[in-house]
């Protein structure tokens, strides 16, 4: 094992605590703070040494990993898989190279390759999906019961342009779309070039609005629908 | 304003629920299985037959297993790293400071320690005082400080705010769970995740990979959620026996500590962490370690001074989170975000 360090970039912390503050105050869609990626990527080479230390990255990736595979297989799947993921990287940590990009994004790839071996399952999901009659008061805020809505009127023709995607297509949309990733993150995720990231964007997202028929690209400038640094299209 | 994007709409029809506490639960099982058997098989936690896995519903031999796993990664990880080599050389220029030890041996030093641990282990109370300095390479470093005890199964923390007054309380015992309190938020929280008294697991024979690269390191940070307790005393005592073989620190004379004359141990220079360990040349138990590492243009330099205490019911007190009775209590997550990302911390000169 190489161990190239312990303790974290700008916070070191005691006990149990130290496990929990840790949790990023900023994480979730959208991406997440320099800080917390080096946090990361520390507390990763740190668990070589000290395997129990991965369970702080456990802790602080688990909530959005489950909710990418859970909206992708559904939740019958998505317990299991979500622990395959984070087993899988446990296992794998010692190749994780902190160059190519940062811890999260490397385990939305690993979901994703998880995913991919669960094709029947997301099938399922959509199919699913398709059948289950729209909730009249989806309530909650006006921009949620807006694109609840939006998305109820369209789920027929949606599911079935997600379903006609290729694989690679849709992995990227949904990386964007559901795991809030920017582009260098899915590139680093999948392990392909940005470029290659923004024309399978370009193209997943023609074919869902072309399914969807006229629906403005509104937010055609910010491909994750968080703002912030993310790369636009 | 309608949110109409086509990935909004994908968002809002696929998006599912956020993960139950059974859920978490059960994927946190898992993964604290591997991560448990990792210490006992170094590497991937992989065995060498399959685990039987565990059943979110089953309260039988496979949950049974996965407690016992804890307790195991507990006591393991308490200590999992350490090492000390077994050096026959005799340290040169050693001198007599009237303890009759002219000249030691790392082997010798690392036997005594181990007996004294082994006689302090299930009686003694270990009280760390903890000061922490993280910053870049070159520049200030944050300091931040706090107190532990450790007895048996029992443990707690607590970390200071900038003026000295608790900021986070926390401890861990197999009546009481585990409590955090936090006195910023003005809340407490109870989490019945085991704690277990550390029991000696014997590992595999020969040196884990860690154990030969890493020095010994106190694993103050212990316990988290799904990881039992350890106790100080026996695990160090534990995993000095077993680690002697393997270890990479080696005496380097002796040095005053607190005004005290102490044994100093300190890791080869080939050791990624850097690492000092001063005993006792009375009672041969370590008084103060001091670890330092380089990470990412940043240093990480966590000295814990070290008092062995014994169990009178004053000592043991320590032991016991005391939670205010203004404060009300909530769910455990709530409550950790209100912990903020950075804990307080007083700006100092790097070491």
């Amino acid at each position: 094992l190489l161990v190239t360090g312990y303790g974290h970039a700008g916070r070191q912390r005691t006990g149990l605590l130290g496990a929990l503050v840790s949790l990023p105050a900023g994480s979730g869609p959208g991406g997440e703070q320099a800080g917390v990626a080096g946090d990361d990527a520390a507390v990763l080479a740190e668990s070589l040494a000290r395997p129990e230390r991965f369970g702080q990255l456990y802790d602080r990736h688990f909530p959005d990993i489950y909710r990418y595979i859970a909206s992708r297989l559904g939740p019958g799947d998505a317990d299991d898989v979500t622990a395959e993921t984070f087993i899988d990287a446990f296992r794998r940590r010692g190749s994780f190279d902190p160059a190519r990009g940062s811890v999260r994004p490397w385990l939305f790839g690993i979901a994703t390759r998880l995913v991919a071996q669960h094709r029947r399952a997301e099938a399922r999901r959509y199919r699913a999906l398709a059948r289950t009659p729209a909730d009249p008061d989806p309530g909650g805020h006006d921009d949620r019961v807006a694109a609840v809505v939006s998305a109820q009127a369209r789920r027929g023709p949606l599911l079935r342009a997600l379903a006609a995607l290729s694989e690679p297509d849709r992995d990227v949309l949904l990386l964007i779309a559901l795991g809030g990733l920017s582009y260098e993150e899915v590139a680093a995720a999948l392990s392909i070039p940005p470029g290659t990231v923004a024309s399978r964007l370009s193209r997943a997202r023609r074919k869902v609005r072309d399914a969807l028929g006229a629906l403005p690209s509104a937010g055609a400038d910010r491909p994750n629908g968080y703002g912030g640094s993310h790369a636009s299209q | 304003m309608p949110v109409s994007d086509d990935l909004d709409v994908i968002r809002a029809l696929l998006t599912g629920e956020p993960p139950s506490p059974e859920v978490n639960h059960y994927v946190k099982g898992r993964l604290t299985d591997v991560i448990a058997a990792a210490h006992t098989y170094p590497g991937d936690g992989r065995p060498a037959r399959r685990s039987p896995r565990w059943r979110r519903t089953g309260t039988g031999a496979g949950q049974r297993r996965r407690l016992a796993l804890r307790v195991a990664g507990g006591v393991v990880a308490a200590l999992a790293a350490s090492a000390v080599a077994v050096l026959a050389a005799v340290v040169p220029g050693a001198p007599d400071h009237g303890t009759g030890v002219r000249a030691v041996t790392t082997a010798d030093v690392v036997q005594r320690v181990d007996s004294a641990l082994s006689a302090a282990g299930p009686g003694t109370i270990a009280q760390l005082s903890l000061t922490t300095r993280t910053g870049p390479l070159s520049g200030t470093a944050a300091t931040a400080t706090a107190t532990e005890w450790s007895y048996g199964d029992r443990w707690r923390s607590v970390t200071d705010s900038p003026s000295g007054h608790p900021a986070y309380d926390q401890g861990l015992s197999p009546g009481s769970g585990y409590i955090l309190v936090s006195y910023p938020a003005r809340a407490w929280t109870r989490y019945h995740e085991p704690g277990r008294p550390a029991t000696h697991v014997l590992g595999p024979p020969g040196c884990p990979p860690a154990a030969a690269t890493v020095p010994l390191l106190f694993h103050t940070d212990l316990p988290v959620p799904g990881f039992a307790a350890g106790s100080l005393p026996t695990a160090v005592a534990r995993d000095l026996r077993a680690a002697i073989s393997c270890g990479s620190l080696a005496v380097a004379g002796r040095q005053r500590v607190n005004g005290a004359e102490a044994i100093k141990l300190t890791s080869g220079p080939a050791s990624p962490i850097a690492e000092i360990v001063w005993v006792s040349p009375g009672s041969y138990l370590p008084v103060r370690v001091v670890t330092r590492s380089a990470f990412g243009g940043h240093v990480v330099r966590q000295t814990a001074d070290i008092a062995w205490l014994a169990p009178t019911a004053r000592n043991l007190a320590k032991l016991t989170v005391p939670i205010p009775a203004a404060f009300h209590r909530v769910p455990l997550g709530p409550l950790l975000h209100h912990i903020p990302g950075e804990r307080a911390q007083k700006v100092t000169t790097a070491p």
